[in-house]
């Protein structure tokens, strides 16, 4: 994370100041709009090669069956099993892993956008079970990659009941309208989105990580003796409900978006750059 | 002093030139990697290999006592373990391998035939490790096989074949069952 706020600095500061040394142009709000544009572009373009080396990485690892899982990178394949009891926010399903999310639309001058006012995470150990035995998984700094479970608006006159008591439950005001009067109301509930995503105990998942010993583990049981993790050499730890395919296709897709997205923003920001710079 | 279109085409260029030199990084490091991914996966065969052939004196040991008058039986063994302990490429180990797990078949179909010996604490001790070891090769040897055909198919895939033949990469062999693992073992009682 911190090399990649580098990255970013770095690119700011050659932009901004050698840039404007270098070709005498004076900051102005084109400049940075320029800047910014050409800066993003940048990053999407690298970012799209990073995520292609990835595909490349999960094409290039052979599924290993837990049973005899050797240390270092590996990808597993089977069913979430709970370590811990964890149930999902709204609906309290069994799951070992959850995320949700309320956005507000806000006024902020001529424009509105969407703000976060809630945000909620549950990461906790479980273990992945295929035919041959199962493995404990450390989910806290994997990518995890799932579609939203849940999506809703929420700018009705009423809230579903569970999202009302999980609300009340976590002191999240709902801005109830004063007045209702058929479809007129007076006051209270601001547009709201909520998205939730879990993963439900005995779903599928892959796995992309790297199986560790344990510390202090003597036991002669591979689930206690063997962790999946995020490693020190190969630092990709990733997790998805989706198939091996699925997550290549999906992946690929992104990084062809990100590359072909980032140049044409790129050439953008520096036609932008050229235009201001030139006025 | 360059035009903006002219200043726009050398961006797109050297767009294009990154792109192309980012490409071919990624693929000569995927190269490797599946390379190294086979040594790797190979490695972690030989480790389960010399743990089980370091578990068969034990066995023997165990086993000899009661079944006395099972000469073949332990000469198998005695040459299966010979042949792991010289076997020296992949596919020496592999035979090596097939017959070390057609002489250890043989040795528990016989121990059948003795009740005392198949009831001993030890015996079933090391027969339980045995078969977890000979289960954990199994999976890894598919490991292992997984990564060959992946590394196979890669290096006569375009473009990735003109950088396997730039860095000389070579089609690599299959860890394949030996003819005699795949037989049957017959159990005298």
């Amino acid at each position: 994370m911190n090399k990649k706020k580098g990255l970013w600095g770095v690119g700011i500061l050659l932009f901004f100041v050698i840039m404007p040394i270098l070709f005498g142009f004076r900051i102005s709000k084109g400049l940075i709009l320029s800047g910014a544009v050409i800066v993003s572009g940048l990053a999407l373009f690298y970012h799209g090669f990073q995520t292609y080396r990835r595909v490349r990485l999960i094409e290039n690892i052979p599924t290993s069956d837990i049973r005899s899982l050797a240390m270092g990178l590996v990808e597993i394949t089977g069913k979430a099993v709970q370590k811990v009891d964890l149930k999902s926010p709204l609906i309290g399903k069994p799951c070992v892993y959850s995320r949700i999310e309320i956005q507000e639309l806000r006024q902020q001058g001529k424009h509105s956008s969407w703000v976060t006012i809630h945000e909620k995470e549950q990461r906790e150990n479980f273990y992945v079970r295929d035919a041959t035995g199962q493995v404990e998984i450390d989910p806290r700094e994997a990518q995890i990659e799932i579609p939203p479970d849940r999506t809703c608006s929420l700018p009705g006159k009423q809230y579903p009941k569970e999202i009302e008591q999980y609300c009340e439950k976590e002191k999240i005001p709902l801005h109830k309208p004063f007045f209702t009067v058929g479809p007129l109301q007076l006051g209270g509930n601001p547009s709201r989105k909520l998205n939730e995503w879990f993963i439900e105990a005995g779903d599928a998942v892959y796995v992309m990580g790297t199986a560790a010993q344990k510390n202090g583990a003597e036991s002669a049981k591979q689930e206690d003796r063997i962790i999946i993790t995020k490693g020190m050499h190969h630092p990709f730890f990733y997790i998805s409900d989706k198939t091996e395919k699925e997550t290549i296709k999906g992946l690929k897709r992104n990084s062809y978006w990100f590359i072909g997205g980032g140049a044409a923003l790129a050439i953008v920001g520096l036609a932008l750059l050229l235009t201001f710079g030139s006025v | 002093m360059a035009t903006g279109l002219e200043t726009i085409l050398g961006a797109v260029t050297a767009l294009i030139v990154v792109s192309i030199v980012l490409w071919i990084i990624i693929i000569y490091n995927g190269l490797v990697m599946l390379k190294n991914n086979i040594q790797k996966a190979w490695a972690n065969i030989d480790v389960l290999l010399k743990q089980r052939s370091s578990e068969v004196p034990n066995l023997v040991s165990i086993v000899k006592g009661y079944m006395k008058y099972e000469k073949e039986v332990f000469t198998r063994i005695t040459e299966a373990r010979a042949a792991t302990t010289q076997a020296t490429s992949i596919q020496e180990k592999a035979r090596a391998n097939g017959m070390m797990t057609q002489a250890l078949k043989s040795l528990f179909a016989v121990a059948e035939n003795y009740p005392k010996l198949k009831a001993g604490e030890n015996f079933l001790k090391l027969q339980k490790r045995i078969t977890e070891l000979e289960n954990m090769i199994a999976d890894r040897r598919e490991f292992f096989n997984d990564s060959v055909t992946a590394y196979n198919i890669r290096i006569q895939q375009i473009p990735d074949t003109f950088i396997a033949r730039f860095l000389k990469y070579e089609k690599e062999t299959l860890f394949e069952a030996m003819e005699e693992e795949k037989k049957v073992v017959k159990t005298v009682f």
